[in-house]
């Protein structure tokens, strides 16, 4: 599969630019809170309307970050979340939250040191 | 909503209040922290319902607005802006959707009156952002500058008209196959003696609220056709379009009041296009009809404008006997890189064939776009990659220059992309200094 890289820093300096370090900062740790709570609550066997709603948000917000493959990922499970069998739409959850996980490692080994 | 505890306290910012719709707290922040480095003061609703309650509450200068907010959408938000009447209140439009969701919702905003500042995809261009708040900003500057000025009401609007501060400028039109410019279109600019230059977007309206459209079209008729005859000593090909708006295209006197302007500055008819709108055929199609076979038999040309952009069946098309089509610029600024829009542009550039027609792109900005729409067949090319509209004495120079050049000054663009820091350059100066024959 042709995917892009987990992380583009050139997205996420961009961003840091425009806000400042501190700003930046803040609002990254609220996105990977945010979504840390959200995981649970992605449920293949629940609604698949608020399912698509949370991968369309989790599409825009990880690409402002430059977390690519977790916004390809995401809009992969957006334009499945309401037609994709049972085992398709858990297979594309999973590699959504596989993709997260990598953006929390990401961010404690790169992004998140020079706080302080 | 704790960060904005310290608004009131606060003087307020130079460019307002801004409300920041959106239900997701990253993308809403950083929305909000850009708009407060650019000088604005923000208040952010998370929700449909908290940004209905503040905009009943009090008044805003600009929203930004997610199209998807939880189980309600931007859609209900710009229907119940326009129901509170706050139509005046411009809106920029930022979303993940795909591009033909957002052009949907632009569609849909024009319909309500509500005033798009901008539809933003994301991940949020940072600099598109700035750039659409502050726009705003700016008109907002302008017009607390000039706040005890008068606006603009029917007497200055007549006065206008007595005083001729109406004239037309010239956008190049650019044969595809030679690179020669074979005409150009007539664009109403207004230079105010009270209000400095004012915007076609600010002055079309009011002509037409007050009823003036008659007056206005036959003197920009007027200044157009003086000068057609300069351009035709330059090359008697050369073909000038005017717009005709809808509401004339129902006073059948018309085709004769033309051919009249035509006679007294010694103008062929054929030199003479006449530009509708789709939108036209709407309000009466037997009039239009009949104005538009009189123009014709005259020998008048007869485009339709904004193709693609209206809501004119193809049937009306197949029954008005247009001689040329202009593809909208929505449709070719896109049709390099949007499969949908290459189609529409193929599919119009198949159905002005089958009926004829001869076919202009408008909106030609970029090399890759010329190319393509070379590669399509299409006749004719209009566009900042040429030149934008331009004053009758410099578009007279700038055809003279195309001209002594030979027509292959744009051979660097036919040939594709070999030369893009030439094209980059506006023509036609900076072409006079590298002549383009090197290239071809």
């Amino acid at each position: 599969m042709n995917e892009p890289p987990d992380f583009d820093p050139g997205v996420f300096e961009t961003l840091r630019e425009e806000l400042g370090h501190e700003d930046t900062i803040e609002v990254l740790k609220r996105f990977l809170d945010d979504t840390t709570a959200l995981v649970p609550e992605l449920d293949a066997a629940g609604s698949r309307s608020a399912l698509r709603r949370h991968a369309h948000v989790l599409k825009g917000t990880s690409a402002t970050f430059g977390f690519m493959r977790l916004a390809t990922r995401a809009r992969a499970l957006e334009s499945v979340a309401e037609t994709a069998g049972e085992d398709d739409l858990r297979a594309s959850l999973a590699e959504v939250v596989s993709a997260f996980d990598e953006c929390v490692r990401i961010a404690d080994r790169r992004l998140l040191q020079e706080e302080g | 909503m704790s960060m904005n505890d310290g608004l009131n306290a606060r003087a307020p910012s130079a460019n307002g209040t801004l409300l920041v719709v959106d239900d997701d707290f990253v993308q809403r922040t950083i929305v909000q922290k850009l708009a407060e480095k650019a000088g604005f003061d923000t208040v952010v609703a998370s929700s449909f319902e908290q940004a209905a309650a503040l905009l009943a509450a009090r008044r805003f200068e600009l929203m930004t607005l997610d199209l998807s907010l939880g189980e309600r959408d931007g859609v209900e938000m710009l229907r119940l802006i326009a129901r509170l009447g706050l139509t005046a209140m411009p809106v920029v439009v930022i979303s993940a959707c795909e591009e033909r969701i957002l052009n949907s919702t632009r569609r849909i905003a024009e319909t309500l009156g509500i005033s798009l500042k901008a539809c933003l995809a994301k991940p949020l261009d940072f600099g598109r952002l700035r750039e659409a708040l502050t726009e705003r900003s700016q008109a907002h500057v302008r017009a607390a500058d000039s706040a005890p000025k008068p606006s603009i009401g029917r007497e200055a609007l007549q006065a206008a008209l007595d005083g001729r501060e109406f004239y037309a400028e010239y956008q190049p039109k650019i044969d595809l196959r030679t690179g020669a410019m074979i005409g150009a279109e007539a664009l109403a600019r207004w230079r105010s003696a009270q209000f400095g230059r004012v915007a076609p977007s600010v002055f079309i309206p009011l002509v037409e609220k007050f009823g003036m459209m008659s007056a206005f079209t036959g003197l920009i008729l007027e200044s157009a056709i003086s000068h057609a005859r300069d351009f035709i000593a330059i090359d008697p090909r050369f073909t000038l379009a005017v717009n005709v708006p809808g509401v004339l295209m129902d006073d059948l006197t018309l085709p004769d009041r033309i051919e009249e302007i035509l006679r007294a500055h010694g103008v062929a008819p054929h030199a003479l296009v006449i530009e509708v709108t789709e939108d036209f055929a709407m309000s009466n199609v037997n009039r239009a009809l009949d104005i538009l076979v009189r123009l014709r038999i005259k020998g008048i040309g007869a485009a339709i404008d904004d193709f693609g952009t209206g809501y004119s069946s193809l049937a009306a098309l197949a029954r008005m006997p247009f001689s040329e089509l202009k593809i909208d610029q929505s449709f070719v600024r896109r049709c390099n890189d949007d499969p949908d829009m290459l189609k529409i542009v193929e599919a119009s550039i198949g159905l002005a064939r089958a009926f004829g027609m001869k076919v202009v792109a408008e909106g030609v900005s970029s090399l890759p776009v010329l190319a393509k729409l070379v590669s399509l067949g299409c006749d004719i090319g209009q566009g900042y990659l040429f030149s934008p509209s331009l004053p009758a004495e410099r578009a007279l120079a700038w055809m003279r220059d195309l001209d002594s050049a030979g027509a292959d000054r744009f051979a660097f663009a036919f040939a594709g992309d070999r030369d893009r820091a030439h094209a980059r350059r506006a023509p036609p100066s900076a072409h006079r200094e590298t002549p383009p024959a090197a290239q071809a």
